[in-house]
C-alpha cells in the first residue's frame, strides 16, 4: 500500500485549498476522493494520529464534503477506532459546507475512516480529518497522516499552481494557525 | 409415538432451520445523527465448510422517520456499504457481502441525520465468495451500542 501524507498545514496552503474549493475548515488535512456509481461503493482510509510535537493525540475528527455534480446519495462519513465509531453525513450536495465534525477519542495509532453513499450514482467528495490534543476534537492539531490517498479531485489546476506560488511567497512568516474544526452551526 | 415425543421431534426438526434463519439482531440508534452500533461478526467452519464471505442486509424499521438507515462491513482492507432506501416497510436493503473467510468481521449501523431509530441486521457468514455456497458458523458481539 503507497502512503502519501497530504499536509495542507504548510505555509500557504490554506490559500490553495481555498482556490480547489475543498473550503477545509482551519488547518483540517483533506483528501480528495470519488465513489463509483454503484450503490456499495465505499473508501476506506487508514488515518495515523500521533505526537509531531504539538502533544500526544486524544482524538481524530473528520468532516466530509458531498461536492459537485449534485446528484441522489447523500455522503457519510465513519470513523471506526477498537470498539469506537462514530458517522457523519453532509445534509446538503454540492453547497460550500461540510458535513458537522464527528470524531472518536482513540488517542494515537491508526483509525479506521470510511466514505461512502446512501443509493447509486457516482459522486466526489472531499474527506477533512484532522488529530487533536484533546478529546471531542478539541486542543491543538497534532500530527496526522493518511493511507492510502486518492487521486485528488482535479480542480482548476492552472489556477492552484498560481495560488500555491502566491501562499508560499505571501504567507511566509504566517504564524496563526485557525481554530479547527468549524463550529457547530 | 406419544403426542409429547411427536412434539419434540418435530422440534428437533425445526431447529436447524430456527438456526439457518437466526442470525438476526434487533437494535436501536439514539437520536444524535453521529449515533452508531458496532458488531464483530465471526465466520467460523462449523461443520460446514470454510467460511469465505460475510453477508449482511439492514431494514430500517418504523416508526418511519427521516433518516435512512446503513450498514458497512470491513475486514481488512476490504469494506462494503448497503443502505435500507425505505423506512417501515418489510423489506431489507441490498445484500452486500466482503470476502474476507474466516475470521472476525467489523460491522457498522449508522444513519444519515438525527433522530431515533430502530433496525433489524440480518448476517450470515457463507462457504462460497459474494454470499454464495452453504451457511456456516456465524456469531456476533455488540461492541458499541448508541
Amino acid at each position: 500500500m503507497r502512503a502519501r501524507r497530504k499536509r495542507t498545514r504548510a505555509l500557504g496552503l490554506p490559500v490553495l485549498l481555498f482556490c480547489l474549493g475543498t473550503a477545509a475548515g482551519g488547518s483540517a488535512d483533506t483528501q480528495g476522493g470519488s465513489l463509483a456509481a454503484e450503490a456499495s461503493s465505499a473508501r476506506y482510509y487508514q488515518v495515523t494520529c500521533s505526537d509531531d510535537g504539538s502533544g500526544p493525540p486524544l482524538s481524530l475528527v473528520t468532516q466530509v464534503r458531498d461536492l459537485a455534480p449534485v446528484a441522489a446519495p447523500l455522503l457519510s462519513v465513519q470513523i471506526q477506532k477498537g470498539n469506537l465509531a462514530t458517522n457523519g453525513t453532509d445534509a446538503v450536495d454540492a453547497d460550500a459546507g461540510f458535513s458537522p465534525p464527528v470524531w472518536v477519542n482513540g488517542g494515537a495509532g491508526v483509525y479506521d475512516v470510511f466514505v461512502d453513499k446512501t443509493a447509486s450514482g457516482a459522486e466526489l467528495f472531499t474527506l477533512s480529518f484532522q488529530c487533536m490534543t484533546g478529546a471531542d476534537g478539541s486542543g491543538m492539531p497534532a500530527g496526522t497522516s493518511i493511507s492510502p490517498s486518492v487521486p485528488s479531485v482535479p480542480a482548476l489546476p492552472a489556477l492552484a499552481a498560481l495560488a500555491l506560488v502566491v501562499g508560499l511567497i505571501g504567507g511566509a512568516g504566517a504564524a496563526h494557525r485557525p481554530r479547527w474544526p468549524e463550529p457547530r452551526p | 409415538m406419544t403426542a409429547r415425543g411427536a412434539a419434540i421431534a418435530l422440534l428437533l426438526a425445526l431447529a436447524p432451520a430456527v438456526a439457518a434463519s437466526a442470525h438476526e439482531v434487533s437494535g436501536g440508534l439514539g437520536a444524535a445523527a453521529a449515533a452508531t452500533d458496532l458488531y464483530q461478526i465471526t465466520c467460523s467452519d462449523d461443520g460446514s465448510g470454510a467460511p469465505a464471505s460475510l453477508v449482511v442486509q439492514i431494514r430500517d424499521q418504523s416508526p418511519v422517520a427521516a433518516p435512512m438507515l446503513s450498514v458497512q462491513v470491513q475486514k481488512g482492507l476490504l469494506l462494503t456499504n448497503a443502505t435500507d432506501p425505505v423506512d417501515g416497510d418489510t423489506a431489507f436493503g441490498p445484500a452486500v457481502s466482503v470476502n474476507g473467510g474466516a475470521g472476525g468481521y467489523d460491522v457498522l449501523v449508522n444513519k444519515t441525520d438525527a433522530g431515533s431509530e430502530t433496525y433489524t441486521l440480518s448476517y450470515h457468514c457463507l462457504t462460497g465468495p459474494d454470499g454464495t455456497g452453504g451457511h456456516t458458523g456465524t456469531s456476533h458481539t455488540v461492541r458499541q451500542n448508541q
